[in-house]
C-alpha cells in the first residue's frame, strides 16, 4: 500500500471517528436538556460522580493548589523585587492561578482520576453485558450513564476549580508570610483589588467546557470498547490523550475569545 | 467505604454548598472592593493621548480614590474621549471649573489621574458634563487663568510621583535600593576626576596665555626694529644710495614699497594677536561649558546604567563553542 | 382469544465473518410459551436479543403492537420497552449498584412515582420462594452466579412484562433451583404471560412449551405446536441433522 494512500486511510478513520463522536455529542446534549426525565435513576449516579470526581479530588487539588500558590509567590518575589515591582505579584496570582492554571490543572487531575475511570468502568460495562442489561430494561445507556456523568464532572468540575483557587490564594498568603509579614487582610484587599468578576467568570466558564469534554470524551472512548477486555485500556489511553488535547485547545480558544473581546 | 455511599448527597451537598459560598463570598467581596455596586456619577473628559490609561486607572483627589476610568477611545480628531465615573460620596466634589490631570509614573508606565477642583465648591457640575484635562487648551486656559490652583496641586502631584518612584525605588529587598546613593556618589567621583583635569587645563591654559603675551613681545619688538630701518630706507641720503641707485627709480623706491606694504601687514599682525589674547577667557568658558556637557552625558549614561528596566536588557555576545571538536582532536 | 403479540419480519443479521440469521419471520401470539431449540452458534441468542430490542437487526424489523422497535421515535418505543422483560444467561446485573438498586432501577427509571412498599413486599415473596437469603444491600460482585440469575428472574416478574424474554433459564443453576425456575416459570405462565425462551432442556420442553421453534443456522425449520401430534415425536426423535445442515 502507498503512504498517500495510508494516510488517506488513516484521516478518513479518524474524520470518520470525529464525526461519529460529534453525533455522539449531540445526541448527549440533547439528552441533557430533557435532564429532569428519569430523575430518580439519574440523580444516583449523578451524585456519585460528583462525590468520586469532585470530593474525593480535594485533598490532592488542594495540596497542588496550595503548593503551586506558594511556588508562585516565592518565584514571584524573586523575581518582581529585583524590579521593585514586588505588588505585581497579585497581578500575576490572579492571571496565572485564577485565570490560567486553576481551571487546566484541576481537568488535568479530573482527566487522571475521573477521565481513565470513566472510560475504564462503561468499557467494562460493555464487556459485561451491562450495557445490554440496560437496553434490555428500556434505560437508554446514553441518557443513564453518560448524561449523569457529564453533568457531574462539569459540576465536580467547577467546584473543584473553586476550591482550587481558594487553596492556591490561601497558599499565597501562607508562603508569603513567609519571607515578609503581610497582613492577611492587606493581602486580600490587594487581591480583590486586582481580581475582576471575568477573571471568576473565565475560570468557572472554562471547567464548564473541560468538564463537558473530559466526559464526552472519555463516555464515549469507553462506549467504544467492543468485546475483549484488552480494548479497556487502549480506549482509556485515547480517551487520556484526546481529553488533553481537547482542554489544551479549548484553553487557548476561551482565552483568545476573552481577549479579542 | 460504605459511610460515604450512605451519605453520599449529604457529602456532595456539603462539598458544592461551600464552593456557592465561597464563589457567592468572592463575588461580593470584589464587589465591595472594587465599588461595583456603588451608585456612580458618569463624566466625560478628553486627552491628547491614552499612554498609561487602564480600565483600572482610578482618579484621586488629595490622595483618595473618588472614582474610576470607564472606557475610553480614540475619536476623529485624534484625540482620547473618556468617560469617568465618580462614587456617589465624592459626586459633590465635582464642581464647575474642575480640571483632570493625567500623570505617569515613567517606571511602571503607569498613569494617574488627579483631579484639580475648581474655586467654587457649591456650583457642582451636573452629571455626563465635561470636564477638562490639564492636556487640553480648555485645561491650560483654566490653569493660565488662576482659576484652578495650579501651584500647590500640580507640584504636589509632581511631587507624588517623585515620591513614588522614590518609593519603588526603595521598597522591599529592592536590589537598586541604593542607587541614587550610588548615583550620587559616581556623580561625585567622576566630576572630581573631571575637576582636576579641568585644573590642568586651566594650567594650560595660563601658559598658553603667557606664551601668547610673550611672542606678541618679540613680535612688537621686531616690528619697531623694523619701523627704524623702514624710516631710514625712507629718506636715504647716504652714499650707498647715490652710489648703486641716483635715480632711486631702480631700487631704492621698490624697496621702500615693499617695506611700507609689510609694515601695514605686520600692524594688522599685531591686532590679530592682540584679538586672541583678549579671546582666550572665551576658550575656557567654552571648555567649561564642554565640561558640563561631559557631566550630563555621564549622568545620563549612569541613569541608564542604574535604571532596572534597562539594565542587562542588551545581552552579552556569547560565543559559540563547538562542542564536537572537544570530543575528537582535529587531526583525526 | 390468542393475538399476535410480537411479529419478527425477514430479520437478517451479518456478522463481519458471515450470515448469522439469513430472513427470520416469525409471529409471538399471547398467553403461550414458545421454546426456541438450537445449537449454539444457530444465532439463537442473537434472536432474542434482537426481538428484545437491545441487538438492532441488519435488515427486516420486529413489531410489537403497531411499532416497529427499531424504526419509531423513542418515546413510543420506550413505552413498548415497559412491556417487555428479558433474562440474560448469565443473569447480569450492574455492577455498581447493590442488588436493591439494581431490582427497582427500571421503576426508578421509568416513572417518577412507584409503590415502593408494595414493590418490596413482592421482592421478598420471591427471595422467599427462590430461598435467597438477604442480599438488597451487597453488590453483584458479592453474589454467587446461579443467586445473580435467579434474581434476574425476580427483576423480571416484578416489572409485570406482557412479553418476557428467557435466554437459556436452566443454565448454570443447581437441581434444586432448576425445579424453583420451572415452577416460577409455570405461575408466570399461570398468569397468562407470554415467554419465548430458548433451552436445550427436555423438561422445560414437556412441561411448559406451548410450541417448539426449531432453528438451525440462521433459519427457523419448524414450529410445532403441542396440540400437534408431531410434539413428542420430535422431542423423541430429534436428531442432529434436524438441527445442524450437514
Amino acid at each position: 500500500m502507498l503512504i498517500t494512500e495510508k494516510m488517506y486511510r488513516g484521516f478518513k478513520d479518524q474524520f470518520a471517528d470525529i464525526y461519529q463522536f460529534l453525533l455522539f455529542s449531540v445526541h448527549i446534549f440533547r439528552k441533557i436538556i430533557s435532564f429532569r426525565r428519569q430523575r430518580q435513576a439519574r440523580t444516583l449516579v449523578l451524585l456519585r460522580q460528583i462525590l468520586f470526581t469532585g470530593f474525593e479530588a480535594l485533598p490532592l487539588i488542594s495540596f497542588l493548589a496550595l503548593s503551586i500558590g506558594g511556588l508562585i509567590i516565592i518565584q514571584g518575589y524573586n523575581i518582581l523585587e529585583n524590579f521593585g515591582q514586588s505588588n505585581l505579584v497579585f497581578v500575576i496570582l490572579v492571571t496565572v492561578v485564577i485565570r490560567e492554571l486553576s481551571a487546566i490543572l484541576t481537568a488535568l487531575i479530573v482527566i487522571a482520576r475521573s477521565g481513565t475511570a470513566i472510560s475504564t468502568e462503561l468499557g467494562n460495562m460493555v464487556i459485561n453485558n451491562e450495557i445490554n442489561l440496560l437496553l434490555s430494561l428500556g434505560i437508554s445507556p446514553v441518557s443513564y450513564l453518560v448524561v449523569s456523568r457529564v453533568v457531574g464532572v462539569v459540576v465536580a468540575l467547577i467546584t473543584l476549580t473553586i476550591y482550587f483557587n481558594l487553596a492556591a490564594l490561601l497558599g499565597g498568603w501562607l508562603f508569603s508570610t513567609l519571607f515578609y509579614p503581610i497582613n492577611f487582610n492587606y493581602f486580600f484587599t490587594q487581591l480583590f483589588q486586582q481580581l475582576a468578576v471575568t477573571d471568576i467568570i473565565i475560570s468557572v466558564l472554562k471547567s464548564i467546557f473541560f468538564g463537558i469534554g473530559i466526559a464526552l470524551i472519555s463516555s464515549y472512548q469507553g462506549l467504544k470498547v467492543n468485546i475483549a477486555s484488552t480494548e479497556v485500556p487502549q480506549r482509556t489511553i485515547k480517551a487520556v490523550v484526546s481529553s488533553i488535547v481537547f482542554v489544551v485547545f479549548a484553553d487557548i480558544l476561551i482565552t483568545a475569545i476573552f481577549y479579542l473581546l | 467505604m460504605k459511610f460515604k455511599f450512605k451519605h453520599t448527597d449529604k457529602i456532595v451537598g456539603f462539598f458544592l454548598f461551600t464552593a456557592l459560598v465561597v464563589l457567592i463570598l468572592s463575588f461580593v467581596v470584589i464587589a465591595l472592593s472594587q465599588k461595583i455596586l456603588v451608585k456612580k456619577y458618569e463624566f466625560q473628559t478628553r486627552f491628547k493621548d491614552a499612554v498609561g490609561l487602564s480600565s483600572t486607572t482610578v482618579l484621586k483627589f488629595k490622595g483618595f480614590e473618588i472614582g474610576k476610568i470607564k472606557d475610553f477611545n480614540l475619536n476623529e480628531e485624534n484625540l482620547i474621549d473618556a468617560r469617568i465615573v465618580v462614587y456617589e460620596e465624592y459626586r459633590n466634589k465635582i464642581v464647575v471649573n474642575s480640571v483632570i490631570n493625567k500623570s505617569s509614573n515613567p517606571l511602571t508606565g503607569k498613569s494617574s489621574l488627579e483631579f484639580l477642583q475648581g474655586p467654587d465648591w457649591k456650583d457642582i457640575l451636573p452629571e455626563g458634563e465635561y470636564i477638562p484635562s490639564l492636556s487640553m487648551p480648555e485645561g491650560q486656559k483654566l490653569l493660565e487663568e488662576n482659576i484652578i490652583q495650579k501651584e500647590g496641586d500640580v507640584i504636589a502631584s509632581v511631587l507624588t510621583n517623585i515620591d513614588n518612584i522614590l518609593y519603588n525605588l526603595n521598597q522591599d529587598n529592592n536590589a537598586d535600593k541604593g542607587v541614587i546613593f550610588r548615583l550620587l556618589y559616581n556623580l561625585a567621583n567622576s566630576s572630581e576626576v573631571l575637576n582636576k583635569d579641568l585644573n590642568r587645563m586651566y594650567e594650560l591654559m595660563g601658559t598658553m596665555n603667557t606664551e601668547l603675551q610673550l611672542t606678541t613681545g618679540l613680535l612688537q619688538e621686531t616690528l619697531i626694529s623694523t619701523r627704524t630701518t623702514l624710516e631710514n630706507y625712507q629718506d636715504p641720503e647716504g652714499l650707498l644710495v647715490k652710489m648703486i641707485d641716483p635715480d632711486r627709480t631702480d631700487l631704492i623706491t621698490p624697496l621702500s614699497q615693499s617695506l611700507n606694504q609689510l609694515n601695514e601687514n605686520l600692524v594688522q599682525l599685531d591686532e590679530l594677536l592682540d584679538f586672541l589674547n583678549s579671546r582666550t577667557p572665551e576658550f575656557s568658558t567654552i571648555i567649561l561649558e564642554g565640561k558640563n556637557s561631559l557631566l550630563a552625558v555621564q549622568k545620563t549614561l549612569e541613569g541608564i546604567n542604574n535604571n532596572p528596566l534597562i539594565r542587562r536588557g542588551i545581552p552579552d555576545d556569547s560565543k559559540a563553542t563547538d562542542n564536537n571538536s572537544k570530543l575528537r582532536p582535529k587531526d583525526f | 382469544m390468542n393475538e399476535i403479540l410480537l411479529s419478527v419480519k425477514n430479520v437478517k443479521w451479518n456478522s463481519p465473518e458471515k450470515e448469522i440469521l439469513k430472513g427470520i419471520d416469525l409471529e409471538l401470539v399471547t398467553d403461550r410459551i414458545s421454546v426456541l431449540c438450537g445449537l449454539e452458534e444457530s444465532g439463537k441468542s442473537l434472536l432474542l436479543k434482537i426481538i428484545a430490542g437491545i441487538e438492532p437487526p441488519d435488515q427486516g424489523s420486529i413489531i410489537y403492537d403497531g411499532v416497529d422497535l427499531f424504526n419509531a421515535d423513542e418515546k413510543r418505543v420506550l413505552e413498548i420497552r415497559k412491556k417487555l422483560a428479558f433474562v440474560f444467561e448469565d443473569g447480569v446485573h450492574l455492577s455498581n449498584l447493590i442488588i436493591r438498586e439494581n431490582l427497582l432501577l427500571p421503576f426508578k427509571y421509568h416513572y417518577d412515582k412507584f409503590d415502593l412498599n408494595y414493590l418490596m413486599s413482592e421482592i421478598n415473596r420471591y427471595l422467599k420462594f427462590f430461598g435467597i437469603g438477604n442480599v438488597m444491600e451487597e453488590r453483584p460482585a458479592q453474589i454467587s452466579r446461579s443467586k445473580l440469575k435467579l434474581l434476574a428472574f425476580i427483576r423480571a416478574a416484578i416489572t409485570d412484562p406482557e412479553l418476557i424474554v428467557i435466554d437459556n433459564p436452566l443454565f448454570n443453576l443447581e437441581l434444586i433451583n432448576q425445579i424453583q425456575v420451572l415452577k416460577f416459570l409455570q405461575q408466570l405462565k399461570d398468569k397468562h404471560k407470554t415467554m419465548l425462551i430458548t433451552s436445550g432442556s427436555r423438561d422445560l420442553i414437556e412441561n411448559l412449551a406451548d410450541e417448539l421453534l426449531i432453528i438451525k443456522e440462521g433459519m427457523i425449520t419448524a414450529r410445532i405446536s403441542r396440540s400437534s401430534s408431531e410434539f413428542q415425536s420430535m422431542l423423541d426423535n430429534l436428531e442432529l441433522s434436524d438441527l445442524k445442515g450437514v
